[in-house]
């Protein structure tokens, strides 16, 4: 479906449709992805905190062609309509740019942006400590800028991390990361181009230091015991994320400190210092 | 593990009660169904009192409501079958906080009206009766909050329809350690006590005039009707009941379900009765309300009703 | 949607849930009965309704031919809507069922597509297809609602006939092939073997349970939802609720699905297949 390029002389220049999503013969040969990567390995995993200076909280999580912005603002009160609570609450809306996805309309991505915003709340909620927050909402609102598979996961730890750096009170981080079967083979964090394939998806969000899954989501179709073998993946890939968060964090408070030490008393407080870690398998 | 599927049929229940009951139903004193307009058989007899439902057009008796018409001794009124509860001063009622407003808690009744509960009415804790403060008022979400259950009594029934509660004595008040059965308020008839106690099974039920009863294991109280579990109102969370007087208790419940399922009344010998047969059977708690037991109930009682009747007629 | 309830009456339900003992008497593993009826909808391809405990939901389906979707030119096409309607309850008005029934209608289709044979509903490859519409009412909510829609899409998808398609091809090479509707009397059925029914485990405390009731649902602190297919098969699996599962429990309340999926498939399919036997004993 290629365009006929524009002749010469015309002033409109000629559209170029979008070309479909390439679909490879075989996705793995050998243990090996097409990218490279081993069957269980994550893609190039890039987390920076204090991105949005007037969010009270904010983070951007890169997971090579899958890149998601999130922001935290508040606690701050409550709307009267929502009555007396005794618990906060937790209001997570996201958007997808007009860029980021290749398919769909204005229609399709309404409606992705409203599921994705109700996933993230579910994998969320668990994680922040709302009795703290007596009548007070907690806002997140995620950006996913390019969507090039596993956008739901990356975008639920951008969001931990966005409260971690809000210094919200939280029991622990929420990891999340997808798995996809592929022709009877499990792939942890799966491209775009992979999950187009997939025969069941899986996507896991969990708090890997309490051991407590936070969000789970299926699809496609699931022998009995590949469900398992599937979660335990997941599980893991967990894991090994929230250490790269826990590093990013750490990281990006100790740039912090550095950078008040340099400026010494002259209300210099400014300027997140990024921390950035690389996961590289 | 069990799972069953089965048809849908509509009305099963009373399906089930009128076939029991149709044998017993004879002439005049037959409950027949009427509709709005129709003329009541009065016996041919010129003394009658019209009741609930009724007028006189003429010299006959006609029906301003649809319903079943009931005879008692010369009394004649229909009862439709779908009313919402009518409040009435002294009724005992159950029923929950929606809203906290102004000094008062409103109370839903499934009544046409939510009932007020004003802080003056409330017996609060400390015992005496003193006046209420402004430190109350900021505090009563600690007596009762959105969402709690109570039992109070009418205190009155305004010309406008507000009704007004009260739980001054210590036997009212916010309802712990028990389960909501909720069933249709012409089911539940005004009697002495709507506070019973199944003296040999532990279980306590309030059978609340709007069609919420509440049932739970017993909970001891003093002699002025308080909770004498440590701490009054946080007893609830200290202990919990024995695995055997849950179950019976959720017996009961189930009983009453059973009951309301058949459109019979429910006060507490028909609560025990319904709870003795389902024992005897050997029907399991899940199955109580169910139509295979349903059934069993439904004769039980045609039963019990024509030996009555009998009884009557041998009195003459 | 959460039913108004007490923090006594939650406290007496995860008491006696921790002790094996449930409000309405249920083992934490036994389910509800399901009380069904077919063919309620007179203009629709198939329906049902069914009852569990006070919910109570209906599914109708509509066939239609259409052109197929440019990136599954073999395939036909499968829709879910679900309607939470304002007589139900009050708390459904405006737009508090909306955002309900478009969670649970995503839900629903994304277990259809994945189990329906959509290759068997091509009529004309690359041009006409049948797309299936299942329009789900939510008439009565009394806990499990999503379980039940799955379980009265099956019955009503098991009871659709597709009516009988004649093609004929076009004289000339660029002709048009006609197609033809046939009677609606004779219809093929559909390939539902595989669709699966959703199952609702709740975790209340440390114990779980399986199809909560309305009063359970706001003790659970999370709610798992699988679509369980024949065999144990998983096709999907969504959480509710605000609190975390732990590992071991996340385990335990799969272990449970699978278990009843597959009877609550058996005790369905024998409902149908008796049915359906009565139906045609009376035609006969």
């Amino acid at each position: 479906m290629a365009a006929a390029p524009a002749t010469a002389g015309s002033s409109k220049p000629a559209s170029v449709p979008l070309q479909p999503l390439p679909r490879p013969a075989t996705l793995v040969a050998d243990g090996t992805r097409l990218d490279g990567r081993g069957l269980e390995e994550f893609r190039t995993v890039f987390l920076d905190t204090r991105v949005i200076s007037r969010a009270a909280g904010s983070a951007y999580a890169e997971f090579n062609s899958t890149k998601v912005m999130a922001a935290v603002y508040g606690p701050r009160q409550g709307e009267r309509r929502f009555g007396f609570s005794d618990t906060g609450r937790l209001n997570v809306e996201a958007c997808f740019t007009s860029f980021a996805r290749r398919e769909g309309g204005r229609q399709a991505q309404r409606a992705a942006e409203k599921e994705l915003a109700s996933c993230l709340a579910a994998a969320l909620e668990p994680s922040v400590d709302l009795g703290k927050l007596p009548k007070s909402v907690l806002d997140v609102y995620v950006m996913v800028l390019e969507a090039g598979g596993s956008e739901a996961a990356v975008a639920a730890t951008a969001a931990s991390l966005a409260l971690a750096d809000a210094g919200v009170e939280l029991f622990d981080l929420v990891a999340a990361c997808s798995v996809s079967d592929v022709s009877g083979q499990l792939l942890l964090d799966p491209s775009a181009a992979e999950a187009a394939q997939q025969r069941g998806g899986l996507l896991l969000a969990a708090m890997p230091s309490l051991g407590e899954v936070t969000q789970l989501q299926m699809s496609g179709d699931w022998a009995p015991g590949a469900a398992r073998d599937a979660l335990e993946l997941a599980l893991g890939g967990c894991a090994q994320l929230r250490a790269g968060m826990r590093d990013t964090l750490l990281a990006a408070e100790a740039a912090r400190q550095q950078q008040r030490r340099r400026d010494g008393g002259d209300g210099g407080g400014g300027g997140g210092g990024g921390g950035a870690a690389a996961m590289q398998e | 593990m069990s799972v069953t599927v089965r048809a849908y049929e509509h009305g099963a229940g009373t399906a089930l009660i009128r076939d029991a009951l149709k044998p017993l139903s004879r002439g005049a004193h037959a409950s027949a169904y009427v509709a709005v307009g129709d003329v009541i058989d009065t016996d041919d007899s010129d003394v009658f009192l019209k009741g609930h439902g009724t007028q006189v057009i003429g010299d006959r008796l006609v029906a301003t409501q649809c319903g079943a018409v009931t005879r008692t001794d010369k009394l004649i009124s229909v009862r439709p079958p779908r009313e919402r509860y009518v409040a009435r001063a002294g009724d005992v009622v159950v029923g929950r906080i929606v809203e906290i407003a102004g000094k008062r808690w409103k109370v839903d009744l499934q009544s046409q009206q939510q009932g007020s509960l004003l802080l003056s009415a409330v017996h609060l804790p400390g015992g005496v009766q003193r006046r209420r403060n402004a430190e109350d008022e900021l505090a009563m979400r600690s007596v009762f909050r959105e969402g709690d259950l109570v039992s109070a009594e009418v205190q009155q029934v305004y010309h406008d329809g507000g009704v007004h509660l009260h739980t001054r004595s210590l036997k009212f008040g916010k309802l712990e350690q028990g389960q909501l059965v909720v069933v249709h308020p012409g089911l539940v008839k005004r009697q002495r006590s709507h506070f019973i106690s199944f003296e040999p099974l532990g279980v306590d039920a309030i059978l609340g005039l709007n069609g919420l009863i509440w049932v739970g294991p017993h909970l001891p109280r003093g002699e002025d009707g308080a909770p004498a579990a440590a701490g009054g109102g946080g007893g609830a969370a200290a202990a919990a009941p024995e695995r055997e007087v849950r179950e019976r208790a959720v017996r009961v419940a189930a009983a009453v379900r059973a009951l309301a399922a058949l459109h019979l009344q429910v006060f507490p010998s028909s609560i025990t009765e319904a709870y003795q047969l389902s024992l005897e059977k050997g029907v399991a708690i899940k199955d109580v309300p169910q139509p295979a037991f349903l059934k069993l109930l439904a004769e039980h009682e045609a039963a019990r009703r024509h030996n009555v009747m009998a009884a009557e007629a041998g009195g003459f | 949607m959460q039913a108004d309830i007490s923090d006594a009456e939650k406290l007496y339900i995860a008491q006696g849930v921790a002790q094996g003992v449930r409000n309405d008497g249920r083992g934490c593993h036994d389910a509800r009965p399901l009380e069904l009826e077919l063919g309620v909808v007179a203009q629709a391809n198939g329906s049902a309704r069914l009852h569990v405990g006070a919910t109570d939901v209906m599914v109708g389906v509509k066939v239609s031919l259409v052109s197929p979707d440019a990136a599954e030119p073999a395939k036909g096409q499968v829709f879910a809507t679900v309607e939470c309607s304002s007589c139900a309850s009050p708390e459904f008005k405006g737009r508090g069922g909306e955002d309900w029934g478009i969670d649970m209608a995503a839900a629903l289709q994304s277990a259809l597509q994945s189990s329906l044979d959509l290759g068997s509903l091509v009529v004309l490859a690359g041009k006409t297809v049948w797309a299936v519409h299942l329009d789900c009412l939510v008439l009565n909510d009394g806990g499990g609602v999503l379980g039940a829609l799955s379980v009265a899409a099956r019955a009503a998808l098991a009871v659709t006939r597709l009516p009988k398609v004649e093609v004929t091809m076009g004289e000339g090479d660029d002709d048009e092939p006609e197609i033809e509707l046939g009677d609606d009397s004779e219809g093929t059925p559909m390939g539902v073997t595989r669709v699966p029914v959703i199952v609702s485990v709740a975790q209340i405390g440390s114990r779980c349970v399986v199809d909560p009731s309305a009063e359970e649902e706001p003790c659970a602190s999370a709610v798992l939802h699988f679509a369980v297919g024949p065999g144990g098969r998983l096709g999907a699996a969504t959480k509710t609720g605000a609190g975390g599962i732990p590992q071991p429990a996340l385990l335990e309340m799969l272990e449970a699905a699978q278990q009843l999926g597959p009877k609550v498939l058996r005790e369905l399919d024998g409902f149908l297949a008796a049915s359906a036997a009565a139906a045609s004993a009376r035609a006969a």
